[in-house]
């Protein structure tokens, strides 16, 4: 598969160790960062094919994230994944406004994340296709 | 700190110079991929780091994969290397390495000195309890052309002392530790890769339980609850079938009924009745779950064909009163059902981590179904209490025994009604319902004098009757739970014209509630004996119903209670209150007006 290089930004160590095993055990390539900072200028330098971001993480948040990421031309087009909190609660039309592709709440399924960025990713092969 | 972990799916191309690279990353557990046999990031990540410390002593360092292509080569910058030579090399020592498990592997370090002179050595996976497993690929050292080598013939086979031999040995050295270093990493991978794939595994089971539990809050009703149990589980544990069995009182004594379930499960009677009893047999030995399979050990119990491996666990509740049969001891508890799931199919049998895993799954099932038998008996505590309530206020006046009841019924029944054609959930269905027995709780604070009176009322005494809206609101609004229904039974007694009371509202300015409310009181009371006049037949009551909508009554409301099977309401009514509506009685009053009806 073409376009497998996945951005996690999380500041739990322990998501990210769970989601990279998950990703790398299914043929993915895997880039991580700790905080929101980290991972818009990873965003820029490795051009990963999709961002899964968490939404609360110190500095700059996962929505901040994002926001900058529309913002510039070059990664205004990475599909971008958000994990929140159960009791954060994002509407459709904030997922819209935001360019989120997706939303899971914590804690999610590895299983779940995993099928969501594939079928993104198929999703966006395929309209590059057509 | 800058975190990334790369991976090249292509063969390296040939770098210029040595380069430093800056990874690091803890994470990376991605094994050899046995397929494509390459080498993982971290293996090759570390090969470099190795050659690029070798570099220093002049010498170009190879590694080629065990595909046979050329993974890395670091060029040390004295001189360029052979790319074929190297391959070659690594082909014969690939090929020196045996094949089948039992076979010893060939030992050491290779010399190479066709054109340049090489030392290579096969980079081995460790061992497994299966035996050799064959090796990842093949690292070399490049020692520059055998020309210009100082002596190469007297470094091969010569005097030991020698600078040039000495340099070998350490470079021989050097290899031997890379390939046990080599070694100890793919060891450790390998744990690493196992605890991740488990942690995995684990976290999958901690949102499962936590979805369990997140949904539990929720009033679902218990077979939706036990499916989302079983469907849940079944995404993170692979069977062929599972199952929530719950004991259902039937004649003759408990049978256990299937609640829920997904994938083939074959469960008749017979086999649920015997899962019961071995799961009982097996709890009373002190047993967590009921586990059998031929794996290990044999059959603990003959299975229906197709059975290779099976599990059961309880679902537990607290003893009851009324004791079931099952009663665990010890636990001052009794089995309610159980869960069972067969033939799992990535493993040969269920072990230890699922029973904890179904047991988990199952007390949740257990405290649910248990939460909402509570639930349920709350409730019925609640309105029983109400209704206590209000009959002894409707019993002040021997003509409006049930009148709050049959309200509440007709109420509900309007709500059921409306909901055919709106929006309009069950929680304000019941509510209506509680409006209706609780809308003249506010007739307590009238006198029994006033409310029994059979005769024209005074203009003070008519007074105290209009007031009991109002205090019926203000007793309930100091009720938290109570404060859905103030605003029905406050306007109970409002009219579409405005003319009603305690406030005049008019058309919408009425709430819905109260609208209902006031329709249900209105048929009810006209179709009751009163004092002062008889019971109308169901007939007079409607045509009297269709006249006052659009003044009295709201009429969308009126058109749908008119249209409505009144004839089954009625049974429904009479129901509630049976002895109330003997025609024998009907004759004993005379007639009254209509105008006073609502009194």
């Amino acid at each position: 598969m073409t376009g497998n290089r996945v951005l996690i930004a999380d500041d739990e160590i322990h998501i990210i160790h769970v989601v990279a095993i998950k990703l790398r055990n299914n043929g993915f390539e895997v880039i991580a960062a700790n905080n929101g900072a980290e991972a818009y200028e990873l965003a820029c330098s490795e051009h990963p094919d999709i961002i899964v971001t968490d939404y609360q993480m110190p500095f700059v948040t996962g929505i901040e994230l994002i926001e900058k990421l529309r913002a510039n031309e070059e990664t205004k087009h990475t599909p971008a994944i958000l994990l929140t909190a159960r009791s954060f609660a994002i509407s459709d039309e904030m997922q819209e406004t935001l360019g989120v592709e997706a939303c899971l709440s914590k804690p999610f399924s590895p299983k779940e994340l995993l099928k969501t960025i594939q079928d993104i990713l198929h999703e966006k092969a395929m309209a590059l296709h057509v | 700190m800058r975190r990334r972990w790369p991976c090249m799916s292509e063969p390296a191309r040939m770098p210029d110079g040595l380069r430093a690279r800056e990874r690091n990353g803890p994470l990376d557990t991605v094994m050899q991929n046995t397929t494509t046999r390459e080498f993982t990031c971290l293996q090759r990540r570390e090969l470099e780091r190795f050659g690029e410390r070798l570099g220093r002593f002049g010498v170009n360092f190879a590694a080629v994969d065990a595909r046979g292509q050329i993974a890395v080569l670091l060029n040390a910058g004295q001189f360029e290397s052979d790319t074929q030579q190297l391959l070659e090399a690594a082909r014969q020592v690939i090929e020196a390495e045996p094949k089948e498990p039992d076979c010893s592997p060939h030992e050491g370090v290779w010399q190479f000195a066709e054109d340049h002179l090489l030392l290579a050595i096969a980079l081995r996976l460790p061992p497994t309890a299966a035996g050799w497993r064959g090796v990842a690929g093949t690292v070399l050292l490049d020692l520059g052309r055998v020309d210009d080598q100082p002596h190469p013939r007297e470094a091969v086979c010569g005097d030991e002392s020698s600078p040039v031999q000495t340099r070998m040995a350490y470079f021989t050295e050097m290899l031997q530790l890379l390939a046990e270093k080599f070694q100890m990493m793919v060891r450790s991978d390998e744990q690493m890769l196992k605890v991740g794939t488990e942690l995995s595994q684990v976290y999958e089971e901690l949102v499962l339980l936590h979805k369990i539990s997140m949904n539990m809050s929720v009033t679902e009703s218990d077979t939706n609850f036990l499916q989302l149990a079983c469907d849940s589980l079944t995404e993170i544990v692979l069977v062929e079938g599972i199952a929530v069995l719950l004991e259902r009182a039937t004649e003759g004594g408990g049978k256990y009924m299937v609640a829920a379930g997904s994938g083939l499960i074959d469960l008749d009677h017979d086999m649920a009745a015997m899962l019961h009893s071995r799961l009982a047999e097996q709890l009373n030995r002190g047993q967590e779950a009921l586990l059998d399979s031929d794996v290990g050990t044999p059959w603990l119990y003959e299975w229906p064909k197709g059975v290779r491996n099976i599990i059961a666990v309880p679902l537990y509740a607290r003893e009851q009163g009324e004791s079931q049969s099952g009663s665990h001891a010890g636990h001052g508890a009794s089995i309610i059902g159980f869960m069972v799931a067969v033939n799992h199919t990535a493993k040969s049998d269920f072990d230890s981590t699922d029973i904890k895993l179904f047991t988990s799954v199952a007390s949740g099932c257990a405290v649910f179904i248990e939460n909402g038998r509570l639930f349920r008996d709350l409730k019925e505590l609640f309105v029983g209490s109400l209704k206590a309530l209000t009959s002894s206020i409707d019993a002040k006046d021997q003509y409006t025994r049930g009148h709050s009841e049959r309200v509440a019924l007709i109420s509900r029944w309007l709500g059921e009604r409306l909901a055919e054609q709106e929006p309009m959930d069950e929680e304000q269905i019941h509510r209506l319902y509680l409006t209706g027995l609780l809308h003249d709780i506010g007739k307590i604070g009238v006198e029994e004098r006033v409310l029994c009176k059979n005769g024209k009322l005074t203009q003070e005494e008519w007074e105290c009757i209009k007031h009991h809206p109002t205090t019926g609101a203000g007793i309930l609004r100091d009720i938290k739970q109570m404060q859905d229904i103030v605003p029905g039974v406050l306007c109970h007694h409002e009219r579409i014209d405005g003319k009603g009371y305690p406030a005049g509202l008019k058309g919408d300015e009425i709430p819905l509630e109260g609208r209902i409310i006031g329709l249900a009181d209105s048929f009810d009371a006209m179709t009751s004996k009163r004092v002062y006049r008889n019971a109308l037949t169901i007939d007079h009551a409607l045509d009297q119903i269709r006249k006052g909508l659009g003044t009295q009554f709201d009429a969308r409301i009126g058109e749908v209670f008119l249209n409505s099977d009144i004839d089954r309401l009625w049974d429904l009514i009479q129901g509630a209150e049976p002895s109330m509506y003997g025609p024998a009685q009907m004759a004993d009053y005379g007639t009254a007006a209509v105008g006073t009806l609502l009194r």
